[in-house]
């Protein structure tokens, strides 16, 4: 092929029939094309005249005519890159009484008639595709005989128009008016009758050299049914125009940023908390999903593997996690509930096929092989994702049942012990006192445990943390926070810092709690003889609280979970956070809830350098 | 010659990560006489009992970090505690409880909440095999 075809819309695979060839057909033909430019009025063959190429036009427009011995001629067809022009050479004719003349100037890629004579005979694709052509071609033969016959004027030449525009990609062809009465094969009155019509109907112009359609609904509706017959019949014998039909798996590799970016705005849409991961970590799984659904679809099936497959007895992947089967598992620990977990699949699912069947008309047979066994791939990847969930949801629960015993049992058997030694005889006043306080202090933990299980089984049941807004100062609900804190923990530096105003409306008890929990934390997970920060500050309408203390950092993953309930994240890691492990979790959970029935909003970063902070905003009334 | 001694004063260490039920059981021990102290994890525990061997070790299972059964096995690694004797603690046990904590090396399992007379008849226990073993190194 020479320099021409460097530009891409010069391609061969702008012909319908050479983009239609299988791709070694085309690879074996392919060396032969030969790019040539076509002028308009250029004579491809004359009539009786032996045939040196069979043409394959890219954007020309060729008109198949035959003139009479007295001089009128008449178009018997057109050819564009729906087809080719030289069938005689293949159907053994060699030569035709017609002659082709270019009609609209443009390119094509010419064949040898040996070559063609000899891929023809091979028998295979080609083969078939130029016959089927062949039928197309004399379906337009006859329509436009009978048309020609039949129908007035304007008709025919909405006909000649809709046919002429199909075969280019511009809506101006560089016609006269003389030509186009050639082509019609009448007189240059009866055209300009029609033409002037058509333009005064706003649905043609005239412009240099060519006529510019302007309604294109305007011609469909004027035009006889000769249009359509021959438009359907080409469209049902010859593959899409388009670019290559594409397989679904193809098409979804060739994709994938795009049906990755559907996924992911519909994934915002459904939970809040999935706003809180990293687009990276929801693209992770997503990807990998999709490539290995799309390599499932490529894989030769038999007949029993598809049998099986349909009644779910298809091997589930356990060994070494499958993406979807982690998808499952981070879903979980995100808070999805498994309808979400569904509609993820479901929304997969549509994106899909909806920007696959976009694309230019899919072989039907083809077309429906690749959607079953897409959804059988998707099934799969959702039981898998589900399976998984559903495992991680019995071991939250195992794990919050354990856990419950052993946090509740624990000052249980302080107060049960020290009660049994209350009873005892001979026990000084003294003792009873001391023994008194130590009971007081494991009940005061068991109550508050007691509380939090209350109000996170609370917000389950939808019903969330109720607060009761009153005017209070911040100030003072820190103070309050402070002095309870030192005299529980007399050896621990608390600092606190409070600037601007930080009067507003709040529900004290309930902050006084998040504080509490906040400041608890910070001083058990804090390192030794570190201080614990807290700081409030107002301005505006917003007042902003911070908690702070120094020591080991959280790692990134439980960041991203810690204010989730239940969640016990790093029990696979060598080195698990004891804040996560031990503890129902729920305190981080309620604190949360609390804020943001506040409309606050609660946040933390955690580094080596600079230790671990949680920033609580709150507007001044809410 | 045969004397009665008054009961020793034992000494214990008792492991729980819920502060204030380990503080209560060291208290109440005291009370009763004996020389307790309180570990609140698994290092902490370890470093104490290679301090100062203690006569008895009363380990919660469920500590994050070591767990109670962890830190049995390394007690009964270490030279210096051998002798001492393991009650392994629960408020949550499982059908495999009482074998793992066999294998760990516990010498006994107690359920929590810990009653006045079973945390006594333990002492007692403690307390005649310590003798025993006294009697029997001579």
């Amino acid at each position: 092929m020479n320099d021409l075809a460097g530009r891409a819309s010069l391609s061969p695979k702008q012909n319908r029939l050479l983009a239609a060839l299988p791709e070694a057909d085309y690879d074996r033909l392919s060396p032969s094309l030969e790019l040539v430019p076509l002028p308009l009025g250029t004579a491809v063959y004359e009539s009786g005249g032996r045939l040196g190429y069979v043409y394959f036009p890219t954007d020309c427009i060729v008109s198949l005519l035959y003139v009479t011995e007295e001089g009128p001629s008449a178009e018997i067809a057109m050819a564009g890159n729906e087809g080719l022009v030289g069938i005689s050479l293949f159907m053994g004719g060699e030569t035709t009484p017609s002659r082709a003349v270019v009609q609209n100037a443009g390119h094509a890629y010419r064949v040898s008639a040996t070559v063609i004579k000899r891929e023809f005979d091979r028998g295979g694709a080609l083969h078939a595709l130029l016959l089927r052509y062949t039928q197309a071609l004399i379906t337009q033969m006859s329509q436009t005989a009978v048309c020609n016959r039949h129908h007035s004027m304007e008709q025919q030449l909405c006909r000649w128009l809709l046919l002429s525009l199909d075969r280019l990609s511009s809506p101006t062809l560089e016609m006269t008016e003389a030509l186009v009465a050639d082509m019609l094969g009448v007189d240059g009155d009866g055209v300009a009758g029609a033409t002037g019509m058509l333009q005064a109907d706003g649905v043609i112009r005239y412009s240099a050299g060519g006529i510019t359609v302007l309604d294109r609904p305007g011609l469909e509706r004027r035009v006889c049914e000769c249009y359509g017959v021959v438009k359907r019949e080409v469209d049902r014998l010859l593959p899409a125009k388009d670019e290559q039909a594409l397989r679904l798996a193809q098409f979804i590799v060739r994709h994938m940023e795009e049906i990755l970016t559907e996924w992911d705005s519909f994934a915002l849409t459904i939970l809040p908390a999935a706003a809180t991961m990293s687009p990276v970590s929801l693209r992770d799984h997503a990807k990998q999903i999709l490539e290995a659904i799309a390599k499932d679809i490529q894989t030769h099936q038999t007949g029993q593997e598809q049998s099986d497959k349909s009644k779910g007895l298809a091997r589930l992947l356990w060994d070494g996690e499958t993406a979807a089967a982690a998808h499952g598992a981070g879903r979980h620990l995100s808070g999805f509930d498994l309808l979400q977990l569904g509609s993820e699949y479901r929304a997969l699912r549509a994106s899909v096929l909806r920007l696959w069947s976009l694309q230019a008309a899919q072989e039907h047979s083809l077309a429906f092989t690749d959607i079953t066994r897409f959804n059988e791939s998707v099934d799969q990847a959702l039981a898998e994702s589900i399976a998984r969930y559903a495992d991680e949801v019995s071991r939250s629960r195992d794990t919050f049942l354990a856990v419950l015993g052993h946090d509740l049992r624990s000052p249980l058997s302080a107060v049960s012990t020290l009660a049994d030694y209350l009873l005892a005889p001979g026990v000084s006043e003294g003792k009873q006192l001391q023994a008194a306080v130590r009971i007081r202090r494991s009940a005061t933990a068991m109550s508050a445990m007691v509380r939090d299980l209350l109000e996170y089984t609370r917000t389950q049941l939808g019903q969330g943390i109720p607060v009761a807004p009153q005017p209070s100062s911040i100030g003072q609900i820190c103070e309050t926070a402070q002095d309870e804190i030192r005299a529980a923990h007399p050896d621990c530096a608390l600092l606190l810092e409070t600037s601007g105003d930080l009067d507003g409306v709040f529900d004290a008890a309930r902050l006084h709690q998040v504080l509490s929990n906040l400041l608890n934390n910070a001083i058990q997970h804090g390192a030794a003889g570190t201080p614990v920060f807290l700081t409030a500050h107002g301005e505006n309408d917003t007042i902003t609280l911070q908690v702070k203390n120094r020591g080991r950092s959280i790692p990134p993953d439980a960041l991203q979970v810690i204010f989730n309930p239940l969640v016990r994240v790093g029990s696979t890691q060598a080195d698990p956070d004891p804040r996560l492990s031990t503890s129902l979790g729920l305190g981080l959970f309620i604190a949360r809830e609390i804020v943001l029935a506040h409309h606050g909003s609660i946040e933390v970063t955690s580094s080596d350098e600079g230790g671990t902070v949680f920033t609580l905003r709150l507007p001044r009334a809410s | 010659m045969h004397t009665s001694h008054p009961p020793r004063a034992l000494d214990i260490l008792v492991v729980d990560d819920h502060r204030e039920t380990a503080d209560a059981l060291v208290w109440l021990l005291g009370t009763l006489g004996h020389k307790a102290r309180p570990a609140y994890d698994g290092v902490d525990a370890l470093q104490c009992v290679s301090a100062r061997a203690p006569d008895l070790i009363i380990q919660d299972i469920h500590m994050p970090q070591m767990s109670g059964y962890e830190v049995a096995r390394q007690v009964r690694e270490g030279h210096a505690a051998q002798h001492v004797l393991l009650v392994a603690v629960t408020g949550f046990p499982k059908a495999n409880t009482t074998a793992l904590t066999r294998e760990a090396g516990f010498d006994s399992l107690l359920l929590k909440p810990l009653g006045l007379p079973v945390l006594e008849q333990l002492l007692a226990k403690v307390a005649s095999h310590r003798k025993d073993a006294r009697s029997g190194l001579r």
